[in-house]
């Protein structure tokens, strides 16, 4: 298509889709290598230029531009129509408005006498002209004054300042030296909002009263608190930003950040460390005791995962580690992924083997839910289905009913018993879907299937995932001859569902 | 479904201000040069202007900003960035890598959108204050389409509502200040939130919300067709990608999605459900004419390539690709899909128990479903249960944990410093204090007095109650032809923005005091502002800023809104916005 074809259709020449094939993404890895250019100018792409070379275009975007620097690549895009590296020297001739106030400033000499902002204006009575000259003059120094304002003691209003700080004009917090004024000043930027004036006017208290009174007073101001601590947090101070926070009486949040603090370990070992520190400084407190207890719980799981780890990487005997190869190391990943992992290598171990699911389960309190729904997928990664009958055994049968506690007692509050085991836990059809998705054995989902209750969703999933075997099963549940009689030209003649279905024609005591 | 376009103000003035302003700050650094990119400038600037425009002035090499510098080739380097604090710091140490070798570079570095304090602060520790050159460059609100602006500032949800950093509302309220110096002063103002509030004085007309008024929006699964896109491939200013699969070739291609694209502009605030139905329609109507063309004499058929053919080629392609999205949508939601509809739309209307969501929860939980799912519907549970006792919370987030890892312990907490989650204090202390109140203790009545009092993360449903947020369930919603703006989630919510710009609408003139009042009930505080009587009043445009993202379902059903009303309706703001998006920027990473 051509290019006047592109913009009958897009109907207007500046509109994006000239640059359709290449705005930048910064996920998208193609337009980072420059492969783009290939795909952009492939004869299919509806959109693209049909220019030979593609950059003679009036539009082009910045990403194809972009020169890849990754240190492993150094697959340079060319810049087209190439600018000499050899710049002019005309760099010097202009310098930014920062620079020129700048130098207006070193060259101002401050006044010998302290000149008040809001001195008393024109109070020279009597009409004197060389006085009114002179008034005019000092109303016109006044405002010269004002404009390049001074770093010592010429004190702006709160306002002024502040909004000097908003649009970004230069200021000086120096002469803000009582107390008042300086609250004023926090005051007033907190009163815009503007973060960047109200962390301008809280470094300057925080630089210049002592701690006390900086808490006192942040302490009043919780906005001011969660942006200065937030600055502090993305500075990397957090020790100073935990201080802080446990100074204004918020420990929950100062656990919290220290918890943080303990993830930025390096190693893994380190992070435990840094975790059982913090647990002891931070974490003591009754109001996080629920916090304090995921924490241990994540040096306990990443304890085990480095022993598991350990024991895994030199292990030459276990068949399923030189089956399915580890893809990652299982340190650092979540619990259930932990679990997912232990199901699949370590699915017979014994209880007491560190990587052993039904081990895992106990030390973090598992729910059936969980157990279940991740051995199931676990294993049928490795192609192994097991039945439910097997799940449910091995659920119960190492003596853990009793501590099936947590889910069940949700539920069975009045006493009643509830049934347990995969059929009461886990919503069959979607358990369904999941295995047939794993694909499992068609005989498999057969049993599966069957513990769905109600006939007709049971038919409905033996049909949508053609299971032969299940659907007999409903026929001859409801005892419906015909229909099994029809369903059976759908199936291969001889095969061992078809078989079952002929015995079962015969076997059974029909409605029809 | 085109909204009264009309009613004057070419929305496009505002990218030529701004890309005139950007040439105007590369300017200042006269010669060549090359430029460094911070990666979240990146789609921003591409929406404002293209390389050939950087080329002509002066721009040599563009890089992305990473920690590695780039190789120093030209004698400048105009560093282009946000002013976060992470990004300056990588910058800093470019500068000090780079100086030893090369002391004559001069370096100048742009801060978008605005110079803050906590820059000069960090150069000048760095020792760098003075040795580079720094300028400002404040783009304006970028037209994604007729009726959609944005600034494109992602971050601004977090930093604002999470980090407490509001400097983002200056930059939206000269945004705003420019449209009003490009259009005229609006009569009418209503703002309502803290963000919204530190707006207000620099304008004077229009709504303006705040992110936190309606977060169940964005925590519901969308249903319109472009909120579909976006949940699924996701838009980026205005620009999705689709995958391989939907454009038919091995790449995946960037397509912008605007009302330029006719068939687009027709489906795009359909219902789901009615898409493919229409598409296919088209696509009949699209073969027919094709066929005509077999029976045609040889001058009908010159005419016929000559005019219509290229018009039918390509509404054939786009009809293809847009049915090949649909497919793709259809194929990839989950199979449970239908229970998470049920589940979420249950949630909210209250017709469901939550029991039901709460084991649903958890097996999502159990299954390790991605993490922003799992999250949004955490939320959503909260919310929409006034806050969760402490048993539930502390159930379902050991829950959370387990599945996507422990360090997400923090984002949980963020979410419960944005009221996103909340657990409620034990309720058996309040029980007690209630058995005690029969009488006329003092304690009693302090009780009293002290529920009356809005508590923290709770109240959602009450708010809902206030605002009718929640449709009459026996009112049947036509999804196909809508009339009512909560087509959007099949007639079970109505998008808070949506209801209150529609209320306001229905009355000419000032707002009226029960619609001001009946915005109490949402956090923050209310501004509203109308012309004095007997003022001239322009024609019916109203603008929508909403602070901290807006989802394209709320677009859709305030475009419903512009057609039943009558008024042409430009949605602004800090970005668009999705559930997962919105969840995963506070995400602990």
């Amino acid at each position: 298509m051509s290019r006047a074809e592109n913009e009958a259709y897009w109907g207007s020449t500046d509109t994006a889709p000239s640059a359709l094939d290449n705005f930048f993404d910064e996920d998208c890895e193609v337009t980072w290598t420059g492969i783009t250019a290939e795909f952009t100018r492939s004869p299919q792409s509806r959109h693209s230029k049909t220019t030979p070379d593609g950059n003679s275009s009036s539009t082009s975007s910045i990403v194809d531009n972009i020169t890849v620097h990754s240190v492993s690549d150094w697959n340079y895009v060319e810049v087209k129509g190439g600018r000499s590296n050899t710049s002019s020297s005309s760099s010097q001739s202009v310098s930014g408005v920062g620079k020129v106030i700048g130098e207006k400033l070193d060259s101002w000499k401050p006044p010998s006498v302290s000149i008040k902002w809001n001195s008393s204006q024109g109070q020279g009575s009597g009409p004197c002209v060389q006085c009114a000259a002179k008034d005019t003059e000092i109303v016109q120094l006044k405002k010269r004054l004002e404009n390049s304002y001074s770093r010592y003691n010429l004190t702006l209003p709160p306002d002024d300042t502040v909004n000097r700080i908003l649009l970004g004009q230069p200021y000086s917090l120096e002469s803000y030296r009582s107390l008042e004024d300086k609250l004023a000043l926090l005051d007033t930027a907190l009163g815009t909002m503007d973060g960047s004036a109200v962390m301008a006017t809280i470094l300057h208290l925080k630089k210049t009263v002592k701690k006390t009174i900086f808490i006192t007073e942040m302490q009043a101001r919780p906005q001011a608190c969660n942006l200065f601590t937030n600055y502090l947090r993305k500075r990397h101070k957090y020790s100073e930003a935990i201080e802080f926070l446990g100074s204004l009486g918020k420990p929950e949040e100062a656990a919290i950040l220290s918890y943080e603090l303990a993830l930025t370990g390096k190693t893994p070992e380190a992070k435990m460390k840094n975790m059982e520190k913090s647990l002891e400084t931070h974490f003591a407190v009754p109001s996080v005791s629920f916090e304090a207890k995921m924490v241990k719980n994540h040096m306990k799981l990443l304890g085990r995962q480095l022993a598991i780890d350990e024991a895994d990487s030199k292990d030459q005997t276990n068949p399923m580690l030189l089956k399915y190869p580890r893809a990652a190391n299982v340190v650092d990943k979540s619990l259930l992924t932990t679990l997912f992992y232990c199901c699949m290598y370590h699915w017979e171990a014994g209880e007491t083997h560190i990587g052993s699911p039904l081990a895992l389960r106990k030390a973090h309190d598992l729910s059936d839910r969980e157990l279940l729904w991740t051995a199931l997928k676990g294993r049928a990664r490795v192609n192994h289905w097991p039945l439910p009958s097997e799940l449910d055994s091995w659920l119960g049968s190492k003596g853990l009913l009793g501590a099936l506690g947590s889910l069940s007692s949700a539920f069975g509050s009045s006493g009643k018993i509830l049934p347990k085991g995969i059929k009461a836990t886990l919503p069959m059809e979607v358990v369904v879907h999941t295995l047939h998705s794993s694909r499992a054995p068609s005989n498999v989902l057969a049993v599966y299937i069957g513990l769905v209750d109600n006939l007709e969703s049971r038919l409905k999933l033996a049909h949508n995932y053609k299971c032969h075997q299940a659907v007999i099963d409903v026929h001859v549940a409801q005892k419906d001859r015909s229909a099994l009689e029809q369903y059976m030209k759908e199936i291969p003649s001889g095969s061992p569902e078809y078989l079952k279905a002929e015995s079962a024609l015969k076997m059974v005591k029909w409605k029809n | 479904m085109s909204p009264p376009q009309s009613l004057g103000l070419d929305v496009e003035i505002l990218r030529r201000l701004s890309s005139d302003r950007l040439v105007r700050v590369l300017e200042d650094a006269p010669g060549a040069k090359d430029l460094i990119i911070d990666g979240d400038l990146m789609k921003m600037l591409d929406r404002i202007a293209g390389a050939t425009l950087l080329r002509s002035h002066g721009v040599d090499k563009m890089y992305r900003l990473e920690r590695v510098p780039p190789p120093v080739q030209s004698s400048q380097r105009v560093y282009l960035v946000r002013p976060s604090l992470l990004q300056l710091k990588i910058l800093a140490d470019h500068v000090h890598s780079d100086h030893a070798a090369h002391p004559d570079l001069h370096v100048h570095v742009v801060v978008v959108p605005r110079l803050v304090s906590w820059v000069t602060g960090l150069l000048e520790e760095e020792g760098l204050y003075g040795a580079l050159t720094l300028h400002e460059f404040c783009p304006d609100f970028i037209p994604l389409d007729d009726d959609l602006l944005s600034l494109e500032m992602t971050s601004f949800f977090r930093d604002a509502f999470l980090e407490g950093d509001f400097s983002g509302c200056v930059d939206v309220a000269r945004a705003i200040n420019t449209l009003q110096g490009l259009f005229g002063q609006i009569p009418y103002v209503l703002a309502h939130g803290r963000a919204a509030k530190a707006v207000m004085p620099e304008i004077s007309h229009l709504f303006i919300f705040d992110r936190d008024a309606d977060y169940v929006t964005p925590l519901l699964t969308q249903l319109t067709y472009e909120g579909a896109l976006d949940d699924h491939f996701g838009i980026n200013a205005g620009v999705v990608e689709f995958p391989g699969e939907v454009v038919g070739q091995d790449a995946p291609r960037k397509v912008p999605l605007n009302s330029k694209d006719t068939i687009y502009d027709n489906i795009r605030n359909k219902h789901f459900a009615s898409v493919s139905s229409y598409l296919i329609t088209k696509a009949k109507e699209v073969n027919a004419k094709k066929e005509q063309a077999q029976n045609m004499t040889a001058s009908q058929m010159k005419d016929f390539v000559a005019n219509e053919l290229r018009t039918l080629q390509s509404c054939h392609a786009t009809l293809a690709l847009h049915l090949r999205a649909c497919e793709s949508i259809t194929k990839s939601v989950k199979q449970d899909f239908e229970t998470q509809l049920t589940t979420e739309h249950g949630l909210v209307t209250g017709a469901s128990n939550a029991g039901q969501a709460r084991k649903f929860l958890k097996n999502c939980l159990a299954r390790m479903q991605p993490l922003t799912d799992n999250l949004r519907l955490f939320c959503l549970y909260s919310l929409t249960q006034d806050g969760l006792s402490p048993k539930d919370y502390k159930q379902l987030a050991s829950q959370m944990l387990a599945a996507h890892g422990h360090k997400h312990l923090i984002t949980l907490n963020n979410l419960r410093q944005l009221n996103l989650l909340c657990a409620t204090e034990s309720s058996a202390s309040s029980t007690g204090v209630n058995r005690d109140s029969s009488g006329t203790n003092i304690q009693g009545r302090l009780a009293q007095v002290t529920s009356l009092l809005p508590k923290k993360g709770q109240g959602w449903r009450a708010a809902a109650k206030r605002l009718r947020l929640i449709p009459d369930p026996d009112k049947t919603i036509d999804l196909h032809n809508p009339s009512d703006p909560s087509y959007v989630f099949n007639g079970a919510y109505t998008p808070v923005m949506a209801k209150v710009v529609g209320e306001a609408l229905s009355v000419r003139g000032a707002f009226t005091q029960t619609l001001l009042d009946s915005l109490k009930v949402l956090p923050g505080t209310t501004i509203s502002r109308a012309a004095p009587p007997g003022s001239p009043v322009g024609p019916h445009v109203a603008l929508v800023v909403m602070m901290g993202g807006v989802t394209y379902t709320e677009v859709a059903a305030l475009r419903l809104l512009a057609v039943t009303s009558g008024t042409r309706i430009i949605v602004a703001s800090t970005s668009t916005i999705n559930g997962d998006q919105l969840v995963s920027g506070v995400v602990h990473k």
